[in-house]
């Protein structure tokens, strides 16, 4: 077992998940359960087909630098899109993600729709639970082949790291589902934000090092340079929002100027 | 054709869904990329200042009004 790859994984997923399952928890509550059920089991399917063809594709057929060049330009995204909004939300710049929040909105605009909501399948109902079980899966899927195939060091290691990785993802969804079940509430106890804006780290951390070896660079300590670009993204966060929350202090001291027209 | 689009939009948001964080991630892999023929050893501290420049331009863009 690869834990590295088996936690990395499983943080990942978890956010994902804990995003999911809210949509589910308000369709199940508020239209009926059958409707719920039915969505998020119509996307497991999908995102079962989807693996299957795709990772199995991946591992056979594509060389493992191109690999992890192509997968770790991906993971910078991802990671550098999470920071940004972790740390604009540390800094007080943009709302929190509120699970809470999240569950009485959605739950206020199915509400709105009106009319009778019926025990048999519902087609709103269905095509949210499937849409939002869908998005947030690829994006555990995505996270599941990417970090299982660009940790290993030989051809033989990746489907090692792709049950790893798959195993890290499964243990978070069970978590979340467990947590669901005993709480009865939107997992309004996670600090989404905190998990983010690690998950982000962590992104970045390990697209930056999988890139760099696909083109050829040569990190300082070998594997061990994963922990100082860590570190040093961690660093440049903290430089980030101290400086962004200096920027929304004084904004906020300003009195209100109008407008120059620019 | 419109359907394309809105894949390709749809394709966009999920991975990126900013335009700075995008091309800068791009410049700094084709960079890194041209010195690591040179200097495999110093590069990956190239690499991580141009993505640290790119995070910083990126939050500076969200707060210019």
């Amino acid at each position: 077992m690869a834990w590295v790859v088996f936690f990395s994984a499983f943080a990942a997923s978890f956010v994902e998940c804990v995003e999911a399952f809210t949509i589910v928890l308000v369709v199940g509550v508020t239209i009926n359960w059958r409707s719920a059920l039915a969505g998020t089991a119509a996307a497991l399917l999908i995102l079962a087909a989807l693996v299957g063809i795709f990772g199995v594709a991946l591992v056979q057929w594509v060389p493992l630098d191109t690999l992890r060049l192509v997968v770790g330009a991906i993971l910078i995204l991802f990671g550098l899109k999470w920071l940004k909004k972790a740390i604009l939300r540390y800094a007080g710049l943009k709302a929190l993600h509120d699970e809470e929040a999240i569950y009485e909105h959605e739950q206020a605009e199915i509400r709105a729709l009106g009319g009778q909501l019926p025990e048999r399948i519902n087609r709103f109902g269905l095509v949210l639970a499937l849409k939002s079980v869908l998005l947030e899966g690829l994006e555990v899927a995505f996270i599941v082949i990417t970090f299982g195939v660009s940790a290993a060091h030989t051809e033989a290691a990746k489907s090692a790291g792709l049950t790893s990785a798959a195993l890290g993802a499964l243990a978070a969804v069970l978590l979340v589902i467990i947590i669901g079940a005993l709480a009865h509430a939107p997992l309004r106890q996670v600090p989404e934000n905190t998990l983010k804006f690690a998950v982000g780290l962590m992104l970045t951390t390990f697209g930056t090092f999988w890139a760099g070896e696909g083109l050829g660079v040569v990190w300082w300590g070998a594997d061990a340079a994963i922990i100082g670009l860590g570190l040093a993204y961690l660093a440049l966060a903290w430089l980030l929002i101290t400086w962004l929350r200096g920027y929304a202090r004084h904004s906020a001291a300003l009195p209100a100027k109008p407008s120059t027209g620019r | 054709m419109n359907l394309l689009a809105r894949w390709i939009k749809a394709i966009y948001n999920f991975l990126v869904g900013d335009m700075r964080i995008l091309i800068g991630t791009l410049v700094a892999l084709v960079l890194v990329a041209l010195c690591a023929y040179v200097l495999p050893g110093g590069t990956g501290l190239l690499f991580f200042g141009l993505l640290a420049i790119t995070l910083t331009l990126a939050l500076r863009h969200e707060i210019t009004p």
